[in-house]
């Protein structure tokens, strides 16, 4: 009895000690964070039977246990991934937003309505010079806040990506940390109980390691942790992999990787600047780069079709270059659609109109653009072919294309002033006109003159057309005009739209020539022994008015029978569309006064002058309307009078050509000084609806872009402060868990202290009994 | 759930509160600093992307304003040049028909002339204005004189060198303001109606129709006389001085003792001996002047035909010989244009034939038609004067009528820009309100905001520091 009495007391002291101690340790850390309260776990001890009595045997202090919820502490990581994720977002998006300067008076979209407020200022006076260097200031000032916001954004993306090295270090810092403390609880619980403080620490690291990536932390038997990072190991309870940042220098972009391996993070602060730097940066250059790109197309289209304040152009060097794409040495070979020109090009024509400076005539040409098939040398020997025009490409495979002397050229959406300038129509030479080709000829087929020295014959060979059976009037013009016996018998052949001429080179009443016949003379509606004579009096047709239709066309005028304008009763100019569908009749006879203008189609007027016009001998007149005068959208592929250079946003700049010399802006459409069109045509590019932009127009795009990432900022902060009060409601039900609260422990410790007491005061008396016994003995 | 609270739980639920609370209180600062309640687009991205929109519509909106402020500059400007224009015109008019009174003298008529002449160039003045440098009425030809003098024929004549595109400014997003007037609409518009002769030799418009500008005129010249003359006698001077043209027949009453060519005045033949036996003029009822020779009169009667041969000019240098029989006579003046068919067939007297295209003459010319008809730059008689300076007044009224209908045009759109610039200064406000509301700070709330704050800041500072200062162990003794 007496040893169990002291072994009972020894084992009460001991326990209350331990239990005191414990109290000490839960006080000491009150405010260590991630700290678990802990606490003594006691129980009786194991009785023993002495007779027929199971006797007591004291108190036995069994373990130090934590007071700690894992399922708790997993969420409380989670969530910690999460508001990192949030946080490193979020301050991403607010340097975006301050870049963007949405409300602020120097941010693009406020620069971008300046730029149009003083274009609209400019067409109030189209040759104000002052305004004129406003406006291209503007639209400068314009270009620079661009490319310095695309070299914002391209700067954050370099700073997320050294945060993303910042953060990788830390996390490196922390999965070692982690396997160290591995190491020492396996080691620790492996010879004595559970490691408390050590795994409060590892918990710690981890939490911390969660704001960083988001983990998977799973526990094994020994009390080994593996932390897995997207899938991969980061810690094993025998190895520690190392993040590391991959930056990949041909797009920019960067990728994470573990033990070399990439990996995909989406959570804690990497998880937040990796998906910044990997689509929603991408994503604000792509969109400030399309923005860009629309624009600069948008508007060169309108402007390349303008013409400057001087007038017609002499030479136009274009900004984007031909590329050889064979590598075969030669660019003419490559498809004009495939020359690795920056813009789209489309099936459709490009007007070249030629100014003579002396008279002011335009002669207006088209140059057929066929995607498919029109290769850079054919386009440039349409070019060349223009009279008064000539076109190369320099060593990089940029055009330059220059006039003659005396000679301008523009890409305006014009009328020609004098249709017809072969004098076809009511001319002074002796003149006669086929009806539309194409003329079905065939092999040996003749056409029999009578010319001023006499009768010769012209035959046609099949060799000379395509498809003799289909030969076009600039075929046959061709074939006449080599014949060297016609061209000394002073006639000469042209092609009007469809129609053949041939006429005399001489003006006037004397000049005369026959149609002898001829088995061609059929396919072209002649008659044998047709004479034909020239007049004193020319029947000039003047145009005037401007066309309103937006598609390319013609007009083809002919008369319906003989007569004098003016004069003849029932003369009628009939007027065809260029596939041949009349579209109007002229009375031109009695009763219409030589000069009036009448209206034709779509704007345009027509006045005749006194003279003879002739069915019979096939009077023709053929006026090129044009609607479009670039639809196949080549001056903006070309970068040929250009208002802005460059592609994206990093590149947008005006034309320097514009900014040494605001007068080449092409603010007008017929280059007179106080004409605005083109710069209202210009306003109307940039403020309209895109289909490119989703239907947007320009600024409402940049606006969107602004009001994007404003949106994204507001959603991601809503998002932080309602996972910050989880958070904070996770932490405080953690607290509540294994919190320290002294009240609670002070209590405990009196207590304690009382059982001790209480523990030796039995001792006390159970050594007093001891003694007594011992006396007696 | 047992609650278990502890000191840290405590003391980090403080902090969050007075952290929110100075936040609350930051924010309102700021507002009330900037006097804006969206600072940031992500304030409110849904009141900002508003606000930014509105104020886009506000720019465009002050950039309408801009240009139709300029627009109605250009406007007014027109009109006052333009009522000036149209004054003139009724001055010209006025002293026109001073000018058609007979009893004025050639000198008051020169006076009158001289007026009409400085009305001329004040009137050429005003349609060559400028404006800021600009010309006003040049469409979009501006940096030249709209109406330059050429002159053809040892006439000036004015032409239109503007062309016809008017300026236009943008007043909204799809509508446009014409601003200038080009300015043949007013002073140079064309309302071809054929050629007219004034009638002073005869000629008459042939069959074919005419091409031509302005007027022009016709010359025709008397290139000698034929005649087969009787009772002694004989043309004067070879009849070299003769202006009467074509065959006209001659009627000598010996008994009588008159002499008459056609249905011309009958006149006694001058008794041998008087001062002009030898160059005596007998005239038509035309005026056409045969000279004649009685020196030699036998005083028998004679009745016979006279020929004056001719040719006609457009220039007064090249002359092509008629025969009086051509219906349709081409005669075709490349300097100035003109391809004009005469019917030769009544062409009785010499002279200079003015010929009008009308409603084609343009104010200028007007002016100087009849300025130079008013000094009787042709030297012609009151009747044939009275007849030209009547055929005038209808190209001066038609020239005054262009004008004003121009005036209504430029007054119309004048107004249209006025009330069009009302209306945008109501749609500016109320944009601008829109985006105030928006946009801006509403002070008494921020204020009130602000106090609230600060309010709860002070609560919740009071309250910790009273609940954290207590502790178990106060009571422990």
């Amino acid at each position: 009895m007496s040893l169990l009495g002291f072994d009972i007391g020894v084992r009460a002291l001991l326990t209350a000690q331990s239990r005191l101690e414990t109290i000490g340790h839960n006080l000491a850390n009150a405010t260590t964070p991630g700290y678990s309260r802990q606490s003594v776990l006691v129980s009786a001890s194991t009785p023993q039977t002495i007779g027929a009595l199971l006797q007591g045997g004291g108190v036995q202090a069994d373990a130090i246990q934590r007071a700690f919820d894992a399922v708790l502490n997993g969420r409380l990581s989670q969530q910690m991934s999460a508001l990192g994720r949030l946080d490193a977002s979020g301050s991403t998006l607010m340097q975006i937003e301050t870049l963007l300067g949405g409300m602020s008076e120097t941010g693009p979209a406020k620069l971008l309505e300046k730029m149009f407020a003083s274009f609209s200022a400019l067409a109030t006076a189209a040759d104000d010079g002052v305004l004129r260097s406003s406006a291209v200031q503007s639209a400068s000032a314009f270009a620079g806040r661009v490319n310095q916001l695309a070299g914002d954004v391209q700067s954050l993306k370099h700073t997320v990506a050294s945060q993303l090295e910042i953060g990788a270090r830390r996390v490196n810092e922390l999965a070692s940390r982690i396997s160290v403390l591995n190491r020492e609880i396996v080691n620790a619980e492996a010879s004595s109980s559970a490691a408390n403080d050590l795994r409060d620490q590892r918990e710690q690291a981890l939490r911390e390691l969660s704001s960083h990536v988001d983990v998977r932390a799973i526990e094994d038997e020994r009390g080994g942790m593996r932390v897995l990072v997207g899938g991969r190991m980061l810690v094993s309870p025998s190895a520690t992999a190392t993040m590391s940042v991959a930056h990949d220098p041909t797009d920019d972009s960067v990728s994470l990787r573990i033990g070399g391996e990439e990996v995909e993070v989406l959570g804690g602060q990497i998880g937040g600047l990796l998906s910044m730097s990997r689509s929603f940066l991408p994503k604000l250059a792509g969109d400030v780069d399309a923005f860009a790109r629309n624009l600069i197309y948008e508007v060169n289209r309108a402007h390349s079709t303008g013409v400057a304040l001087d007038g017609p152009f002499q030479a136009l060097r274009a900004s984007h270059a031909l590329v050889d794409q064979d590598g075969d040495g030669n660019v003419d070979d490559e498809l004009l659609a495939g020359a690795g020109l920056p813009f789209e090009i489309e099936d459709g024509e490009l007007v070249v109109n030629v100014t003579d400076r002396d008279s002011g005539d335009i002669e207006t040409h088209r140059i057929a653009i066929d995607t498919q098939r029109t290769t850079v040398g054919d386009f440039l020997d349409a070019l060349e072919a223009l009279p008064h025009l000539s076109a190369q490409l320099d060593a990089r495979g940029t055009l330059r294309v220059q006039a003659d002397a005396g000679f301008g050229f523009d890409f305006a959406k014009r009328l020609e002033s004098a249709p017809d300038s072969i004098g076809s129509f009511g001319g002074g030479h002796a003149s006669l006109g086929s009806g539309d080709g194409p003329f079905a000829l065939a092999a040996g087929d003749t056409l029999d003159f009578v010319g001023n020295s006499g009768t010769f014959s012209v035959a046609f060979q099949a060799g000379d057309f395509t498809n003799i059976g289909a030969a076009t009037a600039d075929e046959v013009a061709r074939v006449l005009n080599a014949d060297s016996t016609f061209a000394a018998n002073g006639l000469v052949a042209s092609a009007v739209g469809g129609a053949l001429v041939v006429q005399t080179v001489g003006v006037g009443a004397t000049q005369s020539f026959t149609l002898q016949g001829g088995t061609a003379a059929g396919a072209f509606g002649w008659s044998a022994g047709q004479v034909v004579n020239g007049s004193d009096v020319v029947a000039t047709p003047t145009i005037s008015g401007a066309y309103t239709g937006s598609a390319n066309g013609a007009l083809v005028f002919r008369p319906n029978i003989d007569g004098t304008i003016g004069t003849t009763a029932g003369l009628v100019v009939e007027v065809f569309d260029a596939n041949g569908n009349k579209l109007t009749d002229l009375q031109v006879g009695a009763g219409y006064q030589p000069g009036d203008e009448l209206e034709v189609v779509d704007g345009v007027k027509v006045a005749f002058a006194f003279g003879h016009l002739s069915a019979t001998d096939g009077d023709v007149l053929r006026v090129e309307l044009t609607g479009d005068s670039d639809s196949a959208r080549l001056l903006p592929a070309l970068g040929l009078n250009n208002f802005f250079d460059g592609l994206d946003a990093s590149t947008l700049a005006v034309r320097g050509t514009l900014l040494a010399d605001p007068d080449q802006l092409a603010a007008s459409v017929t280059g007179a000084s106080g004409d605005a069109s083109n710069l209202l045509r210009m306003l109307e590019a940039a403020q309209g609806e895109l289909a490119a932009l989703d239907g947007n127009s320009l600024d409402e795009r940049l606006a969107q872009i602004v009001g994007d990432v404003g949106f994204e900022l507001q959603t991601t902060n809503d998002a932080y402060q309602a996972e910050q009060l989880a958070l904070d409601s996770l932490e405080a039900r953690r607290e509540q868990i294994s919190g320290v609260n002294t009240d609670e422990e002070l209590v405990a410790l009196l207590e304690q202290q009382q059982a001790y007491a209480a523990a030796a005061q039995f001792l006390r008396v159970v050594s007093e009994i001891t003694n007594e016994l011992l006396d007696i003995v | 759930m047992n609650i278990r609270p502890t000191q840290t739980a405590a003391l980090s639920s403080l902090q969050s509160g007075l952290f929110m609370n100075l936040a609350k209180i930051v924010r309102a600062q700021e507002q009330l600093a900037t006097g804006k309640r969206i600072l940031r687009v992500s304030d409110d991205p849904g009141g900002a992307t508003l606000a930014l929109a509105y104020g886009r519509r506000l720019g465009d909106t002050e950039r309408f304003l801009a240009s139709l402020q300029s627009g109605r500059n250009l406007l007014d400007s027109s009109a006052t040049r333009l009522e000036e224009s149209g004054e003139i015109l009724v001055r010209t008019r006025e002293l026109l028909l001073q000018g058609m009174n007979g009893t004025l003298s050639n000198a008051d008529r020169a006076t009158l002339a001289q007026s009409v002449e400085q009305l001329r160039e004040r009137l050429l003045e005003l349609a060559n204005d400028q404006v800021d440098g600009r010309y006003l009425f040049g469409g979009t030809a501006t940096d030249g004189a709209p109406f330059s003098a050429s002159t053809i024929h040892g006439v000036e004549r004015i032409t239109y060198a503007g062309n016809a595109d008017a300026q236009r400014v943008q007043v909204g997003d799809d509508s446009y303001l014409q601003t200038t007037l080009p300015g043949f609409e007013a002073f140079s518009a064309l309302q071809r109606s054929g050629a007219s002769y004034a009638g002073l030799t005869g000629a008459r418009a042939g069959t074919s129709a005419d091409q031509g500008t302005g007027f022009t005129r016709l010359y025709a010249r008397h290139d000698g006389t034929s005649a087969a003359l009787g009772a002694g006698l004989a043309l004067a001077n070879g009849g070299a001085d003769d202006t009467l043209l074509g065959t006209h027949s001659l009627v000598v009453d010996g008994v009588a003792g008159t002499v008459q060519l056609d249905n011309g005045t009958t006149l006694s033949i001058p008794p041998a001996g008087s001062a002009n036996v030898a160059d005596f003029v007998v005239t038509d009822e035309n005026g056409a002047e045969l000279h004649l020779d009685f020196s030699a009169y036998t005083g028998a009667s004679f009745s016979g035909s006279v020929t004056g041969a001719a040719s006609l000019s457009l220039d007064g240098t090249s002359y092509t010989a008629i025969n009086f029989s051509e219906t349709d006579l081409e005669l075709v003046d490349g300097a100035s244009d003109v391809v004009l068919h005469v019917d030769t067939q009544a062409i009785r007297r010499e002279g200079t034939e003015l010929v009008v295209f009308d409603g084609t003459v343009n104010a200028f010319d007007t002016l100087r038609g009849i300025a130079d008809d008013l000094a009787n730059v042709d030297a012609l008689d009151f009747d044939a004067l009275s007849e030209r300076l009547n055929a005038w007044l209808g190209e001066l009224d038609r020239n005054h009528e262009n004008v004003l209908v121009s005036l209504g045009g430029v007054g119309a759109r004048a107004q249209h820009a006025a009330n069009l610039t009302e209306a945008l200064g109501e749609q500016g406000a109320q944009l601008d309100a829109l985006r105030s509301n928006l946009e801006d700070a509403d002070l008494g709330t921020v204020a009130l905001e602000l106090s609230r704050a600060q309010t709860t800041l002070e609560l919740v500072q009071a309250t910790s520091a009273r609940l954290l200062s207590t502790s178990l162990l106060d009571y422990l003794r």
